[in-house]
């Protein structure tokens, strides 16, 4: 099985070039903003913002189904929960005992809408950005917090090691899960409790591997002359342009026009 | 009865030589950063098991050396002292003139030795080739823009140009296994050293590995240290190291070496398949030359003793 690092869809538009940390912070400025919408304007103008970029960063629609897809059913399930549960003045449904209100289906969609567009916000931010720009990104944001001695780069190591070997212990997964296969577990049980159970002869050599690769590795990196963040240049350099400057200046706009909205309305 | 011979010439040491072991002894059991709190707390067993007991060579610039021996003799060790990665309890080693025990210049003999492990997953730390090339680099401090240059020329020796972009969970073993020796001639070592880099690849990588490693040796004059189970692959070595429950057993010619079958299987290892067919041909009366290792040369002996 061979999966591919990340999700990155590679491309040369705006928004594949801009610069990690710009985007990165331009992420965490728009889920805020995302989180304060209260009005259906609002995330109206969320989801134009959001689309226009889709489509900036030229990613076909299907891309923006895929990362929904792992939270549609949690989306739906809450969605479904909230309607009976939520209560409010306005009936519009009664029968039996079960009373639909007005208030809670409102509520309940701009639930749902703040959700999708956290994930899709999400996602763009994998889609166009490799996981190594990923990292260096967040260990210069993370390097002025090195004055109180935090081990920014340390941490951006780990993450870029944790990226490396999801595909080399997804590997690995499979090849234990056939070995126990071949000595009778029993993967495809009804039972849930069986089923959870049959995955303990799995995790546990994955990780006794986890540790010994772990451990070569350190030796391997110390081999090559690793000794942390000392004495240490960069192979990738980032450089904000003016690309950056303008995303900068959108994302001002966009987080302004949601405040805007919130004391407006 | 060589052996005598052998441990005296050790002793003389000559202006190239790039590695000299002076009565190396390693034992795990003194590897605690503690070693107070080892001695008051765990007891110290009698006799002391040492992974490599009083060894001493030298292995000269430009030097092709094999180091062979069974599971747990104490090659990888020996490897891992020569990279400074851990310390001798007795003795000395220089490489390139340094004390690997001096804590000041770990670091450069890092720099100055490369080594490449056994299993290619667990020593690939980049998300791509240039990364993981790049990475070497990066901690010995090469400038920015000198490295792409580097990773070019490394790449291009090892036959991966192009290769540059791609992940290298994507790569074949043997693929992998010529991006860390490149990972390592960026960063211009000294000598390299191969622990058993061979083991986890097929016959086709395997050959890929040692066709650069060679070549490395023969036009680049790089010292080469090679750690291997695999006996065809040392018999193009200058020199064969043998070890055998952390001592040195033996060294010389891969044709001295393998000539002494007995000491071989004494030492847990098989001598090559020409050289158990040559023994075999001689014990049923076929006149063949003692000094056949190769598959080329048994062609042509073969060829001679056919034609007569």
């Amino acid at each position: 099985m061979k999966i591919s690092l990340g999700q990155y869809i590679p491309g040369k538009t705006p928004v594949h070039k801009a610069d990690a940390r710009t985007k990165f912070l331009s992420m965490i400025a728009y889920m805020v903003s995302v989180m304060l919408i209260e009005t259906f304007i609002g995330y109206g103008i969320a989801a134009v913002f959001v689309l226009a970029t889709y489509l900036i960063a030229r990613l076909p629609m299907k891309y923006i189904f895929r990362s929904i897809r792992p939270v549609l059913f949690i989306v739906i399930f809450t969605m479904i929960l909230n309607l009976f549960i939520h209560t409010g003045h306005t009936v519009w449904f009664e029968w039996k005992f079960i009373v639909i209100y007005k208030e809670s289906v409102f509520y309940c969609i701009k639930i749902a809408l703040r959700v999708l567009l956290l994930v899709m916000g999400a996602s763009l931010l994998t889609y166009t950005t490799t996981s190594s720009e990923l990292t260096d990104g967040i260990e210069s944001l993370l390097s002025p917090l090195k004055i109180i001695r935090f081990p920014a780069h340390d941490i951006a190591m780990m993450m870029s090691i944790a990226l490396r070997f999801i595909p080399t212990f997804s590997d690995e997964l499979d090849r234990i899960v056939k070995a126990q296969m071949a000595r009778g577990t029993d993967f495809d049980s009804k039972n849930l409790i069986k089923k959870v159970k049959s995955y303990v002869p799995v995790l546990i050599p994955l990780f006794v591997s986890a540790w010994r690769r772990a451990s070569d590795l350190a030796t391997a990196m110390n081999a090559r002359g690793y000794r942390g963040a000392e004495g240490r240049t960069r192979y990738r350099v980032h450089k904000f342009t003016y690309i950056d400057i303008i995303m900068a200046i959108i994302m001002v706009i966009f987080a302004g026009a949601i405040v805007t909205l919130k004391i407006l309305l | 009865m060589s052996h005598v011979h052998i441990t005296k010439s050790l002793f003389v040491f000559t202006m190239e030589d790039i590695i000299k072991y002076e009565n190396v002894s390693y034992s795990y059991a003194y590897d605690f950063d503690d070693e107070e709190e080892e001695l008051n707390n765990i007891q110290v067993p009698h006799v002391i098991p040492f992974a490599v007991k009083n060894v001493s060579f030298s292995v000269k610039q430009g030097e092709f050396v094999a180091i062979i021996g069974r599971n747990g003799s104490g090659k990888s060790t020996l490897a891992r002292l020569t990279d400074a990665l851990i310390f001798p309890t007795e003795g000395k080693i220089y490489v390139d003139s340094m004390d690997t025990s001096d804590p000041e210049l770990t670091w450069e003999v890092r720099a100055c030795v490369g080594m490449v492990f056994q299993n290619p997953d667990n020593q690939i730390i980049g998300t791509t080739v240039n990364d993981d090339v790049a990475f070497g680099l990066e901690n010995i401090g090469v400038p920015t823009d000198e490295m792409q240059s580097r990773i070019d020329e490394a790449l291009r020796y090892v036959g991966l140009e192009g290769y540059g972009d791609m992940e290298p969970h994507l790569l074949s073993g043997g693929q992998k296994q010529r991006a860390a020796i490149a990972g390592i001639l960026a960063m211009h070592p000294k000598v390299v050293i191969l622990d058993e880099a061979t083991a986890m690849l097929d016959p086709v990588g395997r050959k890929e590995v040692m066709d650069v490693v060679h070549r490395l040796n023969k036009e680049e004059n790089m010292t080469v240290l090679h750690i291997t189970h695999h006996m065809d692959e040392v018999v193009n070595a200058d020199r064969i190291i043998l070890i055998d429950n952390g001592s040195l057993v033996s060294t010389g010619t891969p044709k001295k070496i393998f000539s002494q079958g007995e000491m071989m299987r004494k030492a847990g290892l098989e001598v090559p398949q020409v050289t158990k067919l040559m023994d075999n041909l001689r014990n049923n009366g076929i006149d063949v030359p003692d000094d056949v290792i190769t598959v080329d040369e048994a062609v042509l002996a073969l060829e001679k003793i056919l034609v007569k």
